[in-house]
């Protein structure tokens, strides 16, 4: 067995020795070559360099915030999963994404007044030093609407309506920034798109909440008014397509304020054919679809059909929110805020103010009118119809105690799944302070998932 | 220098190696015959594991704020105190226990690597399922498969059925069993450990006194399988030979190893200080686990490198010599397959992390962060140790023609003494 033995022992020293060569050959021939490699870290070694500003939250909570190690500064995200994905992250490897991202000039301390003083710092020799940032978002709020959403898909969002200013912005799934590195590979495979902003960049069909438009259409063109009387049978033939009610429910007569209350889509949809394609399409996009959200953190375009395209079957199941109507929850919570604003939509913003590395200010947010979809008669109208669905409609589960909620429930027919469970409205009805929008896939029944969400996140806004 | 020449009436022994005369006038020269063998086999790894636990240190605090900074430091430390109350314990049970328990071992790491496969019992790390969990801790089965195949090979190929030195004798059950163990590990993802583990069922073939043609057949089967396995994966082809171009695509299939070259780059000679590594900052993936000695690499320069090849090297020779010494064929077997399976595993590692071989993901020896990884090296020096304490000092055994130095075990009882008593120059 010697003779074995030792033939092994020779096999791992001849290996032993190609090792050393091929370090040798590395750390010494092939090093100085490997030091300027464009992959190396000199780039990234400036990049680690620069302090980057801290993001605060609205009430003083640190989002993203620099360790020091040596001479440089690395990232970390003390709120952990709470403020993905819009928060994004900023990966040596990856990139950034997010509010990373889109304010990575002031971060980094680029661009505008900042150039200034950081040549004043490269002058006094200072490392470069990024602005901070202050944002709108409450981590109270956020933290209630995270709980309330728990660990179903879907998102919400809380914002100011008579600012723009966002409040909460929340999607699940989420990832934890801090572990992106070795994360990544699942994170991009998982099938629950947990890189995704459910709350900016998803799109789902509105259902019933889109009636909030189909009704601000036939209001302010004289079509209906809220005592309008009609008749429902449960179902009504719409140029071969059947309407039916959400739970095949039957109403018979009513006026158009009950009809709200309880989303009757029969009437909606003999409303929205009334009102006709080509109002029903200008007024969709003046409360945004088919536009940009004017704001740097981005997202997806909500659709709504062109009027060539919506005949009378059509048009009666877009005048409910199906049949090729897709929306951000956003979207739904700016169409919620020109409700409670009295018909106009504020740009919103997720930065408050950015401040230089020594407290200057260098910019602050500035509420700015979006869009004027209704005038505020209407918008007065609508928000009685919303109170209604809240008293004693659909959106009974989103009411307070003491406080007069306005809302709209949603309940989205998707094909071979459960449906989209939606609820956007706002608080106090007389006085809004505090817009949210909720949507939950697959959840289920608007009234019943996302109105109880919807509530928490109302009652722990107006508490703050 | 008796012992050498003492081979059998009629056997030609060939010449000592060079090295080997070295080694032995200095172990002989000395009174205590031995304690540099001892040495040797003992103070690599734990200058090893001294050094792992400096890196987890110098990486923890790049990694992680606050308390958590010593939370690789601390995770590992505890680890090997753990690992050493298991090299101590391993190293006081007689080898020969293992006749009897190895096939215990054997079959509870074979359930195990059953068990990864259960939904909600098995976890999936970096695209390998690899993990049962335990509550907090996760235990890998294929890594204590390595030991189990050891123990099971050295029993099974120096018991009494083998010494018909047929083909089958070989492969059944050993062989079997240990490629069946191997193709398991295959089956998580793991090529890595899987062709260690077939090597070590290779090795310990080729030990046990297989025929050449019949060993050389395995092994044929062994690369076939290998190369199956590797066609057949895309991501394994581009592991497999993506290393041979490794600035081909940077940023993508060959990152890591890029990266890794950088480190080892940067480090250059004498490298840039402890705790100075800027490829340990979220930008070597794996720095603490397979990529460490990149780190090492780029703090410590081709000195640190070179040094920890060195203390690999020292112990293989020490198993080298241990097992020329050990006159009982199970204990040779089990000092070999130790060695064999650090020194592997350790080539494997370095290899792949300076491009010399693919990247396959195996921790480096007793330096990487894993419990279970630092358990089973300092299992196996254990193992090595109590090979070492009934091995008598100073002895060389005797050259044996192959086929006949592992034989049954009744054999070897007859032979050892007289054959003993020639050895050595008692």
């Amino acid at each position: 067995m010697d003779r074995p033995v030792r033939r092994l022992f020779w096999l791992f020293a001849l290996l032993f020795v190609a090792l050393i060569g091929q370090l040798t050959y590395v750390q010494v021939w092939a090093a100085p070559s490997l030091k300027v490699h464009p992959a190396n870290t000199r780039a990234i070694e400036d990049e680690m360099r620069v302090e980057r500003g801290v993001i605060l939250s609205a009430d003083g909570e640190q989002l993203a915030a620099n360790r020091k190690q040596g001479p440089y500064f690395l990232r970390s995200y003390p709120q952990g999963d709470l403020t993905s994905p819009w928060l994004g992250y900023n990966s040596l490897r990856y990139g950034r994404a997010g509010v990373e991202r889109v304010y990575n000039e002031e971060l980094s301390g680029q661009g505008g007044l900042l150039d200034v003083v950081g040549l004043w710092d490269r002058i006094t020799g200072q490392p470069r030093r990024g602005a901070d940032l202050k944002l709108t978002v409450d981590m109270r709020l956020q933290r209630t609407a995270v709980q309330a959403l728990g660990a179903r898909k879907g998102a919400v969002v809380a914002l100011d309506p008579r600012t723009g200013a966002v409040l909460a912005l929340v999607s699940y799934p989420r990832y934890d920034p801090n572990r992106l590195e070795e994360l990544w590979p699942e994170l991009n495979q998982d099938p629950g798109t947990p890189l995704l902003n459910r709350g900016t960049q998803g799109l789902y069909p509105p259902g019933s909440v889109f009636k909030i438009i189909t009704a601000a259409a036939a209001l302010e063109t004289g079509v209906v008014r809220p005592d309008s009387a009609f008749e429902d049978t449960g179902s009504e033939r719409f140029g071969g397509y059947e309407v039916h009610n959400y739970g095949d429910k039957v109403y018979g007569e009513h006026d158009f304020t009950r009809a709200f209350a309880s989303s009757i889509n029969t009437t909606f949809a003999k409303v929205g054919v009334q009102t006709g394609a080509d109002t029903l399409v200008r007024y969709a996009e003046a409360f945004g679809f088919g536009k940009d959200v004017p704001w740097r953190l981005g997202g997806a375009v909500s659709r709504f059909p062109s009027a060539s395209v919506l005949e009378t079957a059509g048009l009666a199941q877009v005048s409910f929110g199906q049949a090729g109507v897709l929306s951000s929850p956003l979207l739904m919570a700016l169409a919620a805020a020109a409700v409670a604003n009295g018909g106009r939509i504020m740009e919103p913003y997720l930065v408050q103010e950015v401040r230089d590395y020594y407290g200057n200010l260098v910019m602050q947010a500035k509420p700015e009118v979006w869009l004027t979809p209704i005038t505020p008669r209407t918008a007065a109208t609508l928000a009685q119809l919303m109170v209604e669905v809240v008293k004693r409609g659909t959106g009974t589960g989103a009411a307070l105690a003491g406080v007069q909620v306005a809302g709209k429930t949603g309940t989205a027919e998707v094909a071979g799944a459960a449906p989209h469970a939606w609820f956007a409205g706002f608080a106090p009805a007389s006085d809004p302070q505090v817009v949210v929008a909720v949507v939950v896939e697959n959840g289920g029944s608007g009234g019943s998932v996302a109105a109880p969400i919807a509530r928490q996140v109302l009652a722990a806004a107006l508490r703050r | 220098m008796t012992a050498v020449t003492a081979g059998r009436p009629g056997r030609r022994c060939p010449e000592p190696q060079k090295t080997a005369v070295l080694l032995r006038t200095a172990v002989r020269s000395s009174r205590g015959v031995g304690r540099l063998l001892l040495i040797s086999l003992w103070l690599p790894p734990a200058l090893l594991v001294v050094f792992g636990l400096c890196m987890m240190l110098s990486i923890s605090f790049s990694l992680t704020d606050g308390p958590g900074r010593y939370a690789l430091l601390r995770d590992q430390a505890m680890a090997v105190g753990l690992g050493l109350v298991l090299l101590l314990v391993t190293s006081r049970i007689r080898h020969q226990l293992w006749r009897k328990l190895s096939l215990l071992a054997f079959f509870v790491v074979f359930l195990s690597l059953l068990a990864v496969h259960i939904p909600g019992v098995g976890l999936t790390k970096n695209g390998a399922r690899s993990w049962v969990g335990l509550g907090d801790l996760t235990y890998q089965p294929s890594e204590f498969a390595k030991l189990a195949v050891i123990l099971l090979g050295a029993h099974l190929l120096t018991s009494p059925r083998v010494a018909k030195a047929r083909f089958s004798s070989y492969i059944w059950p050993f062989g079997v069993l240990g490629l069946g163990v191997c193709g398991l590990v295959l089956l998580e993802g793991d090529l890595g450990t899987a062709v260690i583990i077939a090597g070590l069922v290779l090795g310990l073939l080729w030990l046990g006194g297989m025929r050449l043609t019949h060993w050389l057949l395995v092994a044929g089967a062994g690369l076939a399988g290998f190369i199956v396995a590797v066609v057949t994966s895309e991501e394994r082809m581009s592991r497999v030979f993506g290393f041979l171009h490794p600035f081909a695509d940077p940023y993508g299939s060959t990152f890591q190893l890029v990266q890794s070259l950088v480190a080892l780059g940067r480090g250059g000679l004498l490298g840039v200080g402890p705790g100075q590594s800027v490829q340990k900052f979220q930008y070597l993936p794996q720095a603490h686990t397979d990529m460490i000695y990149a780190i090492i690499g780029e703090e410590f320069g081709l000195v640190g490198t070179a040094l920890i090849v060195l203390l690999f090297a020292v112990f293989a020779v020490g198993c080298w010599q241990l097992a020329r010494r050990c006159r009982e064929p199970m204990g040779r077997l089990i000092v070999a397959g130790c060695g064999m399976l650090v020194v592997s595993q350790a080539i494997i590692n370095i290899g792949g992390v300076i491009g010399a071989l693919p990247l396959t993901g195996v921790p480096l020896p007793f330096v990487s962060y894993g419990s279970n990884s630092l358990l089973v090296m300092m299992t196996a020096v254990g193992l090595v140790m109590a090979v070492a304490r009934t091995t008598p000092q100073g002895a060389v055994s005797s050259r044996l023609p192959r086929y006949e130095n592992v034989t049954s075990l009744d054999r070897w009882r007859r032979h050892s003494g007289p054959r003993g008593a020639r050895a050595s120059s008692r």
